[in-house]
């Protein structure tokens, strides 16, 4: 699965979480006497459970398949202030209640491949707002790259999805720095900024 | 029985809180160790603990530490409920252990047990999946 021994007990955890989740939910929804709202709970519970089983598994795949340019073309500019608006309403609905806030720069394309940037992104959001407290996401232009800031109001533990996704990042050209304490958790990613 | 359960994933406590209550045990769930600590200074105590070993702010291992030094606590007992396998000899006596995903019912024989978790019965039944 992968040669990084930290990362592999990181997919361990990921993966047993919510396994667990799952195993204690389904054992409940298999009982007589349920209320609708303890189904409709349960059933919230199944569906975030495989949502972070889902995002784990396409971060593994990617992170396996390699993501070397191999003689592609140049990527077009993405924009990635544009992108992260729609990917903060996805996980928004990912996760309703959610305290999310956004301070997006405009002006912030990106040279990164599309697909692996969005996927990135949408792992780390989602991962975040699966976690306590506010949410903010930050986006600014600076002169030859863009920084993306993802402040947690708690702190945090390093998840699988999020060592992938900061591989990933950093395969784009970019870089993830992570910091944590009692105040909170801000992950900051860099990416090359297009020329305009 | 009083149970206090520490664990940050939410969904994840929840789903334990409902399954232990429908079996008639009173549960406090709470998502981080500091706060689970100051829970503990109003009586009653709850007669165990579930505890989450990988938590942000206060590891597992730090809390159960902290645990034990608390007026009332040190022989409570705690089952740690961990993604990773125990190494025998690494639990404070008093300590159960339980590998998830793990079969809710054998947590709930682990606590009917006559103090099963302070015999430290560790991780017994976490590859006993029957299902029925």
């Amino acid at each position: 699965m992968t040669d990084d021994p930290a990362l592999s007990a990181l997919v361990a955890h990921d993966l047993r979480g919510p396994l667990g989740t799952l195993l204690v939910t389904t054992r409940t929804l298999s009982e007589e006497g349920l209320s609708v709202e303890d189904r409709r709970a349960a059933a919230g519970r199944v569906e975030r459970a495989v949502q972070r089983l889902e995002r784990l598994a396409d971060l593994l795949r990617v992170d396996a398949r390699g993501t070397g340019s191999g003689g592609r073309p140049p990527e077009p500019p993405w924009p990635l202030d544009v992108a992260l608006e729609r990917l903060v309403a996805d996980a928004r609905a990912t996760q309703p209640g959610a305290d999310v806030g956004t301070h997006l720069d405009r002006g912030c394309a990106v040279v990164a491949e599309e697909g692996l940037a969005r996927l990135a992104f949408s792992s780390l959001l989602e991962d975040a707002v699966q976690g306590r407290g506010r949410v903010d996401v930050l986006c600014s232009r600076g002169d030859r790259d863009v920084r993306v800031e993802i402040r947690r109001s708690a702190p945090s533990v390093v998840t699988a999805v999020e060592a992938l996704a900061g591989r990933l990042v950093q395969s784009l050209g970019g870089g993830l720095e992570r910091r944590c304490d009692a105040s909170g958790t801000v992950l900051t990613v860099r990416l090359p900024r297009a020329p305009d | 029985m009083r149970l206090l359960i520490v664990d940050d994933d939410a969904d994840f406590r929840e789903a334990l809180v409902h399954w232990l209550s429908r079996r008639g045990f009173a549960v406090t769930a709470l998502g981080e160790g500091a706060a689970a600590l100051g829970s503990l200074d109003d009586p009653p105590l709850p007669d165990a603990v579930l505890l989450d070993a990988l938590m942000p702010g206060m590891p597992g291992q730090e809390f159960l530490w902290r645990l034990r030094l608390k007026p009332g606590c040190a022989h409570l007992p705690v089952v740690v409920m961990s993604s990773h396998g125990a190494t025998e000899g690494t639990l404070p006596p008093g300590t159960a252990f339980l590998e998830k995903p793990f079969e809710p019912e054998a947590l709930v024989g682990l606590l009917r047990t006559d103090r099963g978790a302070a015999k430290g019965e560790a991780s017994g039944a976490r590859k006993d999946r029957s299902r029925t």
